[in-house]
């Protein structure tokens, strides 16, 4: 057998013999490839600019489980659900693969709770118990005063909102406008300053046969404050935060009085849980083996894939865009190829009368193909870089091209170390398969073309 | 081999290629071979039912007038061109049921061509292209460069070894040609006028290197040609007309390089061809074989 090395040798020295024809065939592969590239780098940059755009939204590695769940499935339907939130579940994710943390979150709605700043003031906002230990998990942010400790059972964290719910029922109020705003239209600020302010939680039992009201065993909150406003989250902003064991006790003692079975007791269900992920992919893996367990979730990475889905359209239109230069680089090459056959015909015939066995001719021209667009693949990359530099930095093309997909600050273009391998790939790959029929061709020249005399 | 005498025919022979004995040891057989071409409607008979026995280290040369069938021939015995009928055996080898696939390594280990045309490669330098045959073989680089190059200094081009084909003169490039088809040590080399975009002078030399060469290392040569003072190199001369040999003759006095061991040869070469059939013809170099 021929040596591949000697084989690659004398298809270099056929590229080099008509150098111009070979540049010319290597500028189509070069031009099909930034084509591809680049096509792709903007598809890419869609996609960073969605997840951007996506995790302002909020944490694209949290999936939420909620009681009532209110799911989109793959094709868009909408159903209600009922999932029972237990200890039993928590324990089940907290041990799988990519869990950071789990917050379960307890919460009441049969029962009144009321917060009371001063004596005087009240307020009667959702509050909902977590545990203080796995909060920095889910990106609480505080505005002012302080987060608890772990072991601290009288925390209270404000939802920003709800410091505008403390009012004084012993007030008559004739205009509840003037009450809370300024009359160029402000909002007055909260009537308590909850950091100074003595602060108690405790239940109120409605008997349902006397319609009584009986006051409950009182708590003083101690550590005390005040999460960040955000405008996409709305639960930081409208509950009152307490520790869990301090929830269900006073869930507890309410069911205690109301004389609830232990079986029906609300303390240990939970309303909503939280898993943290260590990444984006742990969170979809996590999600789909949460619903194996017969569990329904959300997460923001739902809505990802759903945004993926739709611009996927476009970015199939665009990569179609530069397949299409590369198919036509592709005939460029098998047009090459078959010249050169015209032109070695007399050539092929020698080496086969020399002994060239069939497989080195084939190997010949298959390699000088895949040089082609090698090569070609290689100056397209180092291209495409220039072009998605030109569409990241110029003005012009920024504004042209409308900046970051979503108005974020990501880039246009983005051409990671993967795709600069496959280009390479893909482009040796086009040029061996269109070097394919042209090779098989070669290897058909008679060894009677070497006798001919007329050349 | 005093006087001249009919060679044996093959039709009254009763040898055939399986039972040649070592001293009539034919390389090639020729039976029943037949050419047709067939233009359009018109039907041109090139080879009528040829037969024809070659031995081991003859040097054969078949003459005829143009048209006469010399090429055709030439081209069926070295399996460029499937025949219309019969059979060609070379070295024991059925060539006209070889499929090409396998040709080319019977063409690597028994065959050396060369061309009236030269048909170097353009692209690689004389000892490129002398090397070709051992490249083809996968014959490491180092080793197929030191036997072309001591084929090369056989044919007196040492000093030429780097020029490429445009850079030499027809008998230098028939030269390299020469090298080439010997370089891989075939046990036969087919030449279709060698000589044939030659002068008279050049003729001369090419064909005293081609033959001594074949002498030297007793190797079966077949010459096609229309000349006959080229055939008077041969051993043996074969007349063709319209497709039909109509002469076989022994040369008696074949033509030599001129002064030095010139008379010794003849009785030399037939020593050799002992030599041959014991496969030593090669005593210091050995091409490695690679199946
Ligand atoms: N490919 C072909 N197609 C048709 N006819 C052919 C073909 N090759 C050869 N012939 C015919 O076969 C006959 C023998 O041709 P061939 O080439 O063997 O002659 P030749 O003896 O080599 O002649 P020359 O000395 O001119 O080379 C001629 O009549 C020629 O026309
Ligand atoms: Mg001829």
């Amino acid at each position: 057998m021929m040596r591949i090395t000697d084989l690659f040798a004398l298809g270099s020295r056929n590229l080099w013999r008509r150098k111009l024809r070979t540049l010319l065939t290597i500028v189509g592969v070069m031009v099909g490839t930034t084509a591809i590239v680049t096509m792709i780098s903007l598809g890419i940059g869609m996609n960073v600019s969605l997840d951007a755009m996506i995790s302002q939204l909020g944490d694209l590695t949290v999936i939420t489980l909620n009681e009532y769940a209110y799911i989109v499935d793959d094709n868009g339907n909408y159903y209600d659900g009922q999932n029972t939130l237990n200890d039993e579940l928590v324990e089940k994710i907290k041990a799988l693969d990519g869990v950071v943390a789990v917050m379960p979150q307890l919460q009441n709605y049969r029962y009144s709770f009321k917060v009371t700043a001063n004596k005087r003031f009240e307020n009667y906002a959702t509050i909902v118990g977590v545990d203080p230990a796995v909060l920095p998990y889910f990106g609480y942010e505080l505005d002012s005063g302080e987060m608890p400790e772990p072991g601290d059972k009288n925390f209270v964290l404000f939802g920003a909102e709800t410091l505008y719910n403390f009012y004084n029922p012993n007030k008559v109020i004739r205009d509840w406008y003037k009450e809370y705003y300024n009359e160029d239209g402000t909002r007055k600020p909260p009537k308590v300053d909850v950091h100074s302010a003595k602060l108690e939680v405790f239940g109120i039992y409605w008997d349902p046969k006397t319609g009584e009201q009986k006051i409950l065993k009182k708590h003083r909150l101690n550590t005390v404050g005040v999460l960040k406003l955000d405008e996409q989250n709305w639960e930081t902003s409208y509950n009152i935060y307490m520790h869990i064991d301090l929830v269900r006790d006073m869930i507890l003692e309410q069911e205690k009085i109301a004389k609830v079975k232990a079986t029906e007791s609300e303390a240990y269900k939970y309303n909503t849980i939280k898993v943290k992920t260590a990444s984006i992919k742990d969170a979809e893996r996590v999600q789909e083996e949460i619903k194996k367990m017969g569990v329904m979730t959300y997460g923001l990475s739902d809505y990802r894939k759903q945004m993926q889905k739709q611009q996927a359209a476009t970015q199939y239109i665009l990569a179609g865009i530069g397949a299409m230069s590369l198919f036509v680089a592709a005939i460029g090459i098998a047009n090459t190829m078959i010249m050169s056959i015209y032109e070695r015909t007399r050539e092929i015939g020698v080496m086969k009368v020399l002994g060239c066995p069939l497989s080195a001719i084939r190997g010949m021209f298959l390699y000088e193909a895949s040089m082609i667009g090698f090569i070609g693949g290689i100056i397209g990359i180092g291209l495409s870089f220039g072009v998605s530099y030109m569409f990241n930095n110029v003005e012009a093309f920024k504004l042209a091209l409308g900046g970051g997909m979503y108005g974020t600050q990501t880039a246009l273009s983005i051409i990671p170390p993967w795709l600069v391998l496959l280009a390479i790939v893909f482009s040796t790959m086009v040029g061996l398969v269109s070097g394919y029929l042209p090779a098989r061709r070669a290897t058909k020249v008679s060894a009677l073309e070497a006798i001919r005399n007329d050349a | 081999m005093i006087a001249i005498f009919k060679a044996n025919k093959s039709q009254d022979s009763p040898r055939t290629a399986a039972s040649g004995a070592a001293q009539g040891d034919n390389i090639i057989t020729i039976r029943g071979l037949r050419k047709v071409y067939k233009l359009g409607r018109e039907r041109v008979v090139a080879l009528d039912n040829i037969d024809l026995d070659i031995k081991r280290g003859e040097i054969c040369c078949i003459l005829g007038t143009s048209g006469s069938g010399k090429s055709t021939l030439l081209n069926m015995m070295a399996g460029l061109e499937p025949p219309s009928r019969g059979s060609v055996v070379i070295d024991g080898v059925e060539i006209t049921k070889t499929p090409e696939r396998k040709l080319a390594k019977f063409r690597q280990e028994v065959l050396g061509f060369v061309f009236q045309s030269y048909n170097l490669l353009n692209t690689l330098t004389a000892l490129e292209n002398v090397a070709l045959p051992l490249t083809f073989k996968g014959v490491p680089r180092k080793k197929r460069e030191k036997l072309a190059k001591k084929m090369l200094a056989d044919v007196g081009l040492k000093k030429h070894m780097r020029h490429k084909p445009s850079q030499m003169s027809g008998g230098q490039q028939q030269r390299v040609g020469i090298a080439r088809a010997f370089v891989a040590h075939p046990k036969v080399v087919f030449a279709d006028e060698p000589t044939g975009n030659l002068d008279s002078k050049t003729t001369i030399e090419i064909m005293e290197l081609m033959t001594s060469i074949a002498r030297k290392y007793g190797l079966t040569l077949v010459i096609v040609t229309h000349d006959s003072e080229i055939a008077a190199y041969a051993d043996r001369i074969i007349r063709l007309l319209d497709g039909r040999i109509i002469s076989d003759e022994l040369n008696p006095n074949p033509k030599r390089v001129a002064g030095g061991d010139t008379s010794a040869a003849a009785d030399a070469s037939e020593t050799e061809k002992e030599n041959n059939v014991g496969g030593k013809d090669f005593p210091n170099e050995t091409v490695p074989v690679t199946t």
